[in-house]
């Protein structure tokens, strides 16, 4: 016979106490992952965070100062010696001419107005230029006269002639350890306007004033930054990293039985690597904001009317028909009454949003190009803004009021996809529309409301600059 | 249950082996009590998670005076209840004080026979939050009324008035399963 138990939480003590039930894989899972995050993999994160802008600044850095500093000060030592001893050697001897006017040759290509006949003289009349001081090279420097027609030409024209490949304005006795990519850009210079001619003199100024200062570290672009007209200097590392901002709206459909559709809005900030010109890796930290509705079900009881009745106050029998006539008035019946009401409010979500793309050019005409790019995005939870409902009902009794609103998780990933359409206009800024698909890779409710993954379809728009 | 103080020495110092194994031998204890504190098993799995990764990432608070497997089951409970508060924050739910049942409802002529215990725990699991709370509180971790209402943040009438609510709904749902069952005999 089975025992029995004399009253029920003896019942339930002895049935459930020890009650075991083996947790599904996903808990150790959970719990690996939340322990990874928590401890040592914050470290981790946290060092391959480092490691990561620590390449991308030496990236940066190192490849844009491959043409401003790989003269060394020793080299720039040299070229202040030789503005005293070889310079001077130079001017009068017959190889030295030779080579010089060999070397202008080739700027005449680039330069129209030099000929053959081209050599290079020094004018020791110009003032403030001691020959036998490093400084100011600048000054040395643009002292440097060229002459095309076998007298000695105005002082603009010799710097623009030297000055267009600046390794020969350094010339002769230091020309082959300058790297012939120090100014790039410098090909469309043809020194047609004053606007570019003063660009040419401060290039080359500037050019030679690193070498004597290594650590000194001018930016063209800053020194002619607002110079309308002067053309773009592009050094090249433009080409390797851009920065951009994006603004994408966002559609998210729930994937549920009700076909809800939730709006998001993000906002990201990302940096391009672009290693070759059909292909790019974009790292982005963004800000997410999502709508969601809050679903209340507010049961409440209020005492109410539920109908009325006749009150007999008094009668008297008619004499006529002998038949009793009452006399009534009518009372109204109250009671407690049940009542449900579902309250919606509006609820808001900000997600920390850290991305990974990867994309290919497939077309690319005059300014406009086209690209498809992939990635992974992963989504933290920062904030949650949940108002209460508002309840004015102040004779509301046993008010009950229960959350429907599914509870949301805490962080998710994204899978996307999409094409990417850029419109650059100008060197240094692009326009840039993407359409992407994005894969929920887990809910954004959490497991018990058997939420399926969502997938949302959203616009990124934004702009990237080239510095 | 009784675990190895290699094992926790491990966890203490991280390691994901010895956490597994300190996981693999009380998980499933560990999950039966969660479930008597949600609603569904999913929810149980959430709070077992929550749970795991305080006991992984206090375990050095651990005193070794005491049952580690009740430092555990603390953990839980407590976890369970943060899940309960957080999920109910806007739950408020009045008691009318003259549905304030006198009678006592753990004593009486009737005797309870054994019940499969899924099915009690299905019961349980259908409990309103707030009875459940209380009634595991009361009747599982022996917590006092006034305990309760200071771990819940209601009254100590309304935990008296929730407890007798679950036990009576308890009671009834399991005459009715004895009727089906002797119907069926």
């Amino acid at each position: 016979m089975e025992q029995g138990f004399n009253n029920i939480d003896d019942l339930l003590r002895n049935s459930l106490d020890d009650y075991q039930v083996r947790p599904s894989a996903k808990v150790w899972k959970g719990v690996s992952r939340s322990l990874f995050f928590s401890g040592m993999g914050k470290i981790i994160m946290l060092i391959s965070g480092v490691v990561v802008l620590s390449v991308a600044a030496y990236l940066y850095w190192g490849y844009s100062n491959v043409g401003e500093t790989s003269g060394s000060s020793v080299e720039a030592t040299e070229i202040g010696r030789t503005q005293n001893e070889d310079m001077v050697s130079s001017e009068t001897g017959i190889e030295g001419q030779k080579q010089i006017v060999g070397k202008e040759k080739g700027v005449n290509h680039e330069n129209a107005g030099l000929s053959e006949n081209d050599n290079i003289t020094k004018d020791k009349n110009l003032p403030g230029k001691p020959n036998n001081e490093l400084g100011p090279r600048t000054e040395d420097v643009s002292s440097v006269e060229i002459s095309t027609t076998g007298k000695t030409g105005e002082v603009n024209d010799v710097i623009l002639a030297t000055a267009a490949p600046a390794p020969a304005i350094a010339n002769v006795t230091v020309q082959k350890n300058i790297p012939q990519k120090v100014y790039p850009g410098l090909p469309r210079l043809s020194g047609e306007s004053p606007m570019e001619r003063m660009a040419i003199k401060t290039l080359d100024a500037n050019y030679l004033f690193r070498q004597y200062n290594p650590i000194a570290n001018i930016n063209e672009r800053t020194l002619f930054n607002g110079l309308q007209g002067f053309p773009e200097i592009d050094y090249g590392r433009a080409k390797l990293f851009s920065y951009g901002v994006y603004v994408s709206p966002e559609v998210i459909f729930m994937n549920d039985e009700a076909k809800t559709r939730k709006l998001q809005l993000n906002f990201d900030a990302v940096m391009n690597y672009k290693p070759n010109e059909g292909f790019y890796l974009q790292g982005g930290l963004g800000i997410g904001v999502s709508q969601d509705d809050g679903r209340y079900n507010v049961d409440y009881e209020q005492y109410d009317s539920v109908g009325y009745y006749y009150e007999v106050n008094s009668y008297t029998i008619d004499p006529a028909t002998g038949k009793p006539v009452f006399k009534t008035s009518i009372e109204n019946v109250y009671d407690t009454v049940a009542y449900n009401k579902l309250s919606l409010t509006g609820n808001r979500y900000t997600y920390l949003r850290m991305s990974g793309f990867m994309g290919y050019r497939v077309h690319y005409a005059k300014s406009f190009s086209v690209f498809v790019k992939g990635g992974l995005t992963y989504s933290i939870l920062i904030n949650s803004y949940e108002p209460n409902p508002e309840l004015t009902n102040g004779d509301a009794l046993n008010l009950k009021i229960t959350k429907e609103t599914a509870q949301r998780i805490n962080d998710t990933w994204q899978a996307s996809v999409g094409v990417g359409f850029n419109y650059r206009l100008s060197n240094s800024i692009t326009l840039t529309g993407e359409p992407m698909f994005n894969y929920y890779l887990r809910p954004v409710y959490e497991r018990r409301y058997n939420a399926k993954n969502p997938y949302s379809l959203g616009l990124k728009l934004g702009l990237l600059l080239k510095f | 249950m009784t675990v190895d103080e290699k094992i926790i020495q491990g966890c203490i110092a991280g390691k994901r082996r010895a956490q597994n194994q300190l996981y693999k031998a009380f998980a499933p204890g560990m999950l039966g009590v969660c479930m008597r504190y949600c609603m569904n098993r999913a929810e149980a799995e959430d709070v077992l998670q929550e749970g795991f990764v305080k006991v992984f990432r206090y375990i050095e608070n651990f005193r070794s005076d005491g049952s580690f497997e009740g430092w555990i089951r603390r953990i839980m409970v407590n976890t369970a209840i943060t899940n309960y508060n957080k999920r109910s924050k806007v739950h408020h739910e009045e008691i009318n004080e003259n549905t304030l049942s006198s009678e006592d409802e753990t004593s009486g002529d009737k005797v309870y026979l054994p019940v499969d215990r899924e099915i009690l725990m299905r019961l349980i699991q259908q409990l309103p939050d707030g009875y459940r709370m209380v009634l595991n509180l009361y009747v599982f971790e022996g917590y006092k009324h006034r305990e309760i209402s200071g771990i819940l943040g209601i009254s100590e009438n309304t935990s008296k008035s929730q407890l007798s609510k679950a036990r009576k709904y308890l009671k009834n749902e399991m005459e009715k399963l004895e009727k089906v069952k002797n119907l069926q005999y």
